[in-house]
């Protein structure tokens, strides 16, 4: 299968010489769905910068879609065809209301008016999010802003998903949309969680950081546990099923 | 922003026709001098509220701070504009050039401040970026103002968020060093806050394919109600300025 993302020792070092990223080797390929775990400051984020073209790093090379990145022009069109969620969406929403920061996306890629706001009714529909058009993006819930981020990077229709933490925060219900969404999607993503759970639900291989090493792989093996339900004795449901 | 639900013809009026018509009207205003040029002014801006239908509440509020400051300046200016004598506070007399003038520096401030909240409160803050790069405004001019717009409440909730855990703390503002320093270090945090986060707006926008240049959703056109509004301004533009 085609390589997405291929990294080879890459190493990152911040100017007063801390290592973040020491040799990290990583291989994402066409769907394949792939989880990261790690504690604060492991260097998830920065992989993510270093993936996107946001830091530079200090040794190795990136390949993504099968191009080595050089400079930033390479790193521009690269861009297009993947999103990255950041961890804290208000980085993200800048726009005033929602239709205008979801067409965002869609109106750098080219795509005229009409058709952005086309784009732009369809994702948000697609994400239950039909009605927040006009909705001030500086007023919406914790939940609502990741969703309407979650649709401005899924209106440029990527073909590949960076997501930084994108339940940090999030109340059950909500955690559980981006639940269904990611496994309805047909594209390629890597996630960074501390939520194993969350994690094992929609991804197939877990990646480690640890002391700035990408140092573990596992295959996903099923078994059995029992956990305390997240609704506790809240009236709930399970998307309908 | 009012609610633009309040039916209005202002909020329908274009973008560019609104900016242009604030700048014309607050810099005439702001140089005449004349008494029956003020209150033509003043009259012109309290119609053009009735036209916004600006929520009275929402009105006296607005108006309530700058007058504060009007009101320190009637405590002076009357008892130190030499002129014709009217009345006398202890061995401070009051003259009628005085008053006159702080009249007209009242009606001036107050129009100036309506107009913006008729015509510039009536218009969202994307329409505004759009009519400003439509007018050639400088590109950091324009989004300046939109991220400042965008941020301000940000770095308010921030600033909230940090002074309600120093309170949580039993900080206590007092004078002296330790508060001083404190809200030095609050105002550093904020500072420091607001480039890291600048920081990483521009690389979620860089992340979403932006370029340098802002494309809006909104498309604006001229309609026979915008150059009614601008006939109209005009006119009362050069009455200001005739009479």
């Amino acid at each position: 299968m085609t390589n997405i993302i291929s990294l080879d020792n890459v190493s990152f070092v911040y100017p007063d010489k801390r290592a973040i990223l020491e040799r990290v080797n990583l291989v994402l390929k066409k769907g394949d769905r792939a989880g990261l775990v790690g504690p604060n400051g492991s260097g998830k984020t920065t992989l993510f910068n270093i993936i996107m073209g946001l830091s530079r790093p200090s040794s190795g090379t990136i390949e993504i879609f099968g191009h080595t990145m050089h400079t930033q022009k390479d790193f521009i069109e690269v861009r297009k065809r993947m999103g990255l969620l950041f961890q804290n969406s208000n980085d993200q929403l800048f726009n005033p209301t929602v239709m205008e920061d979801v067409a965002f996306g869609p109106l750098n890629l080219g795509m005229d008016k009409r058709q952005a706001r086309a784009v732009v009714r369809k994702t948000l529909f697609d994400l239950g999010m039909d009605g927040f058009e006009e909705r001030i993006t500086h007023k919406l819930s914790h939940g609502e802003k990741k969703m309407v981020a979650m649709a401005g990077i899924l209106a440029m229709d990527p073909d590949l998903l960076i997501l930084d933490e994108p339940t940090a925060g999030l109340d059950a219900a909500t955690a559980e949309r981006i639940v269904r969404i990611l496994k309805g999607l047909d594209i390629s993503y890597i996630v960074a969680s501390h939520d194993l759970d969350f994690l094992f639900r929609i991804t197939s291989r877990i990646y480690a950081m640890d002391s700035g090493r990408l140092c573990r792989a596992r295959d996903m093996t099923q078994h059995i546990h029992t956990h305390i339900h997240p609704a506790g004795s809240y009236p709930h449901d399970h998307g309908g099923k | 922003m009012w609610d633009e639900t309040r039916e209005s013809v202002l909020v329908h009026l274009d973008p560019r026709v609104k900016i242009l018509s604030v700048t014309g009207l607050s810099i005439v205003t702001a140089v005449i001098t004349d008494m029956p040029a003020v209150c033509l002014a003043f009259c012109f801006a309290l119609c053009l509220v009735l036209v916004a239908r600006i929520p009275l509440a929402g009105l006296i509020k607005s108006l309530s701070g700058p007058n504060l400051f009007i009101a320190m300046m009637w405590v002076f200016l009357p008892f130190t504009i030499p002129g014709t004598p009217i009345f006398q506070v202890f061995s401070f007399e009051a003259t009628r050039q005085g008053i006159i003038f702080a009249f007209i520096i009242t009606l001036r401030c107050n129009a100036v401040i309506l107009f913006m909240m008729a015509l510039m409160a009536s218009t969202s803050p994307s329409s505004m970026v759009h009519a400003m790069n439509r007018l050639h405004v400088p590109d950091k001019v324009v989004y300046l103002f939109f991220f400042t717009y965008r941020y301000a409440f940000e770095i308010i909730k921030e600033y909230k968020r940090i002074h309600t855990a120093m309170r949580v703390r039993s900080f206590r503002p007092k004078t002296n060093l330790h508060t001083y320093r404190s809200y030095a270090y609050l105002m550093g945090m904020l500072l420091v806050g607001s480039y890291e986060r600048g920081q990483r707006i521009h690389s979620a926008m860089i992340c979403r394919g932006f370029n340098g240049t802002f494309v809006h959703l909104d498309n604006l056109d001229f309609c026979t109600g915008d150059f009614v509004a601008a006939a109209i301004i005009l006119l009362t533009l050069a009455g200001l300025v005739v009479i």
